[in-house]
């Protein structure tokens, strides 16, 4: 035992120049990580609102009244706001992870052939992703526009497809038309890594199922995709992240960034916004991002653990 | 149906690049609208006018003589035509806004919102003297919507009907050299100005906004840009003819008016600094801690490397309930502000995008071969100096593609910005937002703040797009 000690005190001793250099991290870390999210985590348990605001964490502990009012009160209005925003959070994060994968994939296997100008046409695809968030959101806030959005322009005047003009940034379409605009935004981070992962598979594979009559869609599904799967299992996660905690496009895009996405346009991340910001319910804001910090946390670990063992069985 | 293996693989490529370029129009669609949004009027976007608008036509004043007939339209287009048969001569135009003319025997002064005073030669047609845009100064030129002209004596009478329209310019007639402003006399010079008298004739559809009579013949000008030649004697219309249409009217302005319509140059600068020090400062930090990890196996790494990674997992929401809250109760105490000033949020900013940085960062590190810093170490050299000369060096291409990666995404930033910065010390997301409001709506105007916010993102990431792809994308492949 003693020994053992003594072992990690000259570990620590050995690697002390590394202390030195991650100290300001760690400092960092600790004051404004870690800090804010305990804090975090108490301050659901607090009534904290705008006028209990200056108590700071004196305000009255109501234990978990916040969790009560989010989950199970009927009556209560927050409740009923987020009910609606886990079901768009929940189809919203999963058609845009999906829809960026798949457009990236397919985009990343065309831009992988051999033609002409080549190198452009792969910068040129780059595009929507470097356009600003905020940017995408005030965009195609007018792009939604009902009377001179061009989406109605062309399937209605053009086109003829729709014989009159819908509202697309209310009613049942809203959930389409954030989604749309989002996947448009991130395909091409998935293009940009699946065509990294696409280079580094080896030739003779295709040359390999070529000589054993393969046709491309076997040979897709056999060689690619499973050669892709690291590629593809970190962006899946992090699409699950980012996109359960998107929040620029969509505030941006009704009324220009003042406006509410209305009950089938909310995501979690503008309701606590909106909970703790612009209603002051401070404590209620912090329990509902605890809850959704629980419900990420478990996401990635089934994730993880999906993947380790579908790893082992390989 | 013996189509050989490599014309099928061609004819397929073939296929494969034409829906690829399709989809990339597609995909660029949505960009080119914001542009070309930022090019139009704000009207026209709400009301979903595709087009650009062209000046109007309107027929301002007919100048008969013997053989021939003067007619000028609101577009600046100055048109000699042929009196007897309506034979079009000569065609000047002048591509003006708000224009009003004034004519005598050999010259046509011509006022405008954006060309200013024009004299014009009724000889050849040709541009004599020009001065400058009236409008000039406090004076929004696209709120510029009538102007007056005015000939007395040797002297020129120009009103502009915006914000001091009482007020009348003297200009000199010969040489349009400016005299003097004559504040509150505009009613004695333009009584009428600013009504266009219109008038309903029989036969003629459209409203007339100009008369002249010439030996028995009427001519009448519409609004649309017709002409008619009225017989007066038999009351019946002998001829007519159709203006050309006005010039495109490509709102260039608005590049300038964003400037003035809300503060944008503020929020430009301090999104420059904001984002600049944030840079800056997690660069410093990260280097060193990315530098630790990628090196050393110390107790507690493992943990460390781990905590990095689980701050992506955390929402941001719940950093900024009690930052904001940590930020008020602050300034209460110690009566020093934090929230709404530059040092508050660079410090928030810092913090948030460290992690990610040094996630990054570790990366560049990695591909360091150790060889060189381990035979550094032997020849005697410090570990800090190791660091300094040898691996620092080394690393900086990928050290500055990782900073401009993070002064893109605080660029990208809305939520904190939005509640930390007050109006001193707004960044362009939060500031943007203004243009479309409670007491203006010019979407013309925020697609052109628009296109300004994403140019400077679209040229660094072009000029380091390489190193920028390489960071993000070795951590992936490599699993």
């Amino acid at each position: 035992m003693k020994n053992n000690n003594s072992n990690l005190w000259a570990r620590i001793k050995r690697n002390r120049f590394a202390y030195y250099f991650i100290m300001p991290t760690l400092l960092a870390m600790l004051f404004l990580h870690l800090s804010p999210i305990v804090q975090g985590i108490y301050m659901s348990f607090l009534k904290l609102n705008q006028f209990t605001l200056q108590q700071y964490l004196l305000a009255p502990f109501v234990g978990f009244e916040n969790y009560y009012k989010v989950l199970i009160d009927v009556n209560s209005p927050i409740r009923i706001g987020l009910i609606e925003a886990v079901r768009n959070t929940f189809v919203y994060t999963v058609v845009v992870t999906v829809g960026t994968l798949a457009v990236g994939m397919v985009v990343a296997l065309m831009v992988n052939r051999k033609f002409f100008g080549r190198p452009i046409v792969r910068t040129l695809f780059l595009f929507p992703w470097i356009v600003p968030t905020y940017v995408t959101g005030l965009l195609w806030g007018i792009i939604w526009l009902r009377e001179g959005g061009l989406v109605n322009v062309m399937l209605v005047d053009w086109l003829k497809i729709l014989p009159f003009k819908i509202s697309w940034l209310s009613g049942p379409n809203t959930i389409w038309a954030i989604i749309i605009p989002s996947i448009w935004r991130f395909w091409p981070l998935s293009m940009l890594m699946l065509l990294a992962g696409l280079q580094t598979i080896p030739e003779e594979l295709y040359e390999a199922a070529d000589i054993d009559g393969a046709g491309p869609w076997r040979k897709f599904w056999m060689i690619t995709w499973p050669m892709l799967r690291p590629v593809w299992f970190i962006l899946i996660l992090f699409g699950l992240i980012y996109n359960t905690y998107s929040f620029n496009i969509v505030i941006m895009m009704f009324g220009f960034g003042a406006g509410y996405p209305g009950e089938w346009g909310d995501l979690m991340m503008t309701n606590i916004f909106r909970n703790s910001f612009q209603l002051w319910n401070f404590g209620t804001g912090a329990a509902t991002s605890v809850l959704l910090l629980i419900v990420m946390i478990t996401i990635v670990n089934v994730w993880f653990r999906y993947f380790k063992k579908s790893e082992e069985l390989r | 149906m013996n189509i050989s293996y490599y014309a099928r693989k061609r004819i397929t490529d073939i296929i494969i690049s034409i829906v690829m370029l399709a989809f990339l129009a597609i995909t660029l669609l949505p960009i080119g609208w914001m542009v070309y949004s930022s090019l139009k009027d704000s009207t026209d976007i709400a009301i979903g006018k595709v087009g650009l608008r062209r000046a109007g036509s309107d027929i301002l004043k007919i100048v008969p003589t013997d053989d021939n007939l003067l007619i000028l339209s609101a577009d600046g287009g100055i048109n000699l035509y042929q009196a007897k048969d309506l034979k079009r001569l000569k065609y000047v135009s002048f591509k003006t806004a708000a224009t009003s003319y004034f004519v005598d025997e050999d010259f046509i002064w011509i006022a405008s919102a954006n060309r200013g005073l024009i004299k014009v030669s009724r000889e050849n047609l040709q541009q004599t003297h020009s001065f400058g845009p009236i409008a000039k100064g406090d004076v929004d030129l696209n709120k510029v919507t009538t102007t007056c002209i005015e000939k007395k004596a040797d002297s020129l009478y120009v009103s502009y009907e915006y914000k001091r329209y009482n007020d009348v310019a003297v200009y000199d007639a010969e040489t349009l050299r400016f005299i003097k402003n004559l504040p509150r006399a505009k009613g004695i010079y333009f009584p009428n100005a600013g009504v266009i008298k219109t008038e309903q004739f029989a036969g003629i559809g459209d409203e007339v906004f100009s008369r002249a009579s010439h030996k028995g013949l009427l001519y009448l000008g519409t609004g649309s840009g017709k002409l008619y030649k009225y017989d007066l004697q038999s009351n019946k219309i002998v001829a007519q003819i159709r203006l050309a249409s006005g010039h495109l009217l490509v709102r260039w302005h608005n590049y300038i008016d964003m400037w003035k319509s809300v503060n944008f140059g503020l929020y430009l600068k301090n999104s420059l600094i904001i984002c600049g020090f944030t840079m800056f400062f997690a660069m410093i930090i990260a280097t060193f801690a990315a530098y630790a990890l990628s090196r050393f196996r110390f107790p507690g790494s493992d943990m460390f490397s781990n905590a990095i990674l689980a701050t992506q997992m955390i929402p941001m929401i719940m950093y900024l309930i009690p930052i904001y809250i940590m930020f008020v109760r602050f300034t209460a105490m110690s009566g020093i502000p934090v929230k709404g000033t530059y040092p508050g949020i660079i410090l928030i900013y810092s913090a948030w995008f460290l992690p990610f940085s040094i996630w990054i960062l570790r990366g560049f590190f990695a591909a360091i071969p150790k060889e060189l810093e381990e035979a550094a170490l032997i020849d005697g050299c410090s570990r800090l100096r190791v660091f300094w000369y040898v691996a620092l060096p080394l690393a900086l291409p990928g050290i500055v593609a990782t900073g401009i990666y993070i002064f893109l995404q605080a660029w990208d930033e809305l939520m904190f910005a939005w509640v930390l910065t007050n109006a001193d010390t707004m960044t362009i997301p939060v500031g943007i937002r203004l243009f479309v409001g409670n007491y203006q709506n010019r979407f013309d105007l925020m697609m052109a703040a628009a296109t300004v916010a994403t140019i400077p993102v679209v040229v660094i990431f072009f000029l380091l797009q390489r190193h920028i792809v390489k960071g993000l994308t070795a951590g992936a492949v490599k699993g």
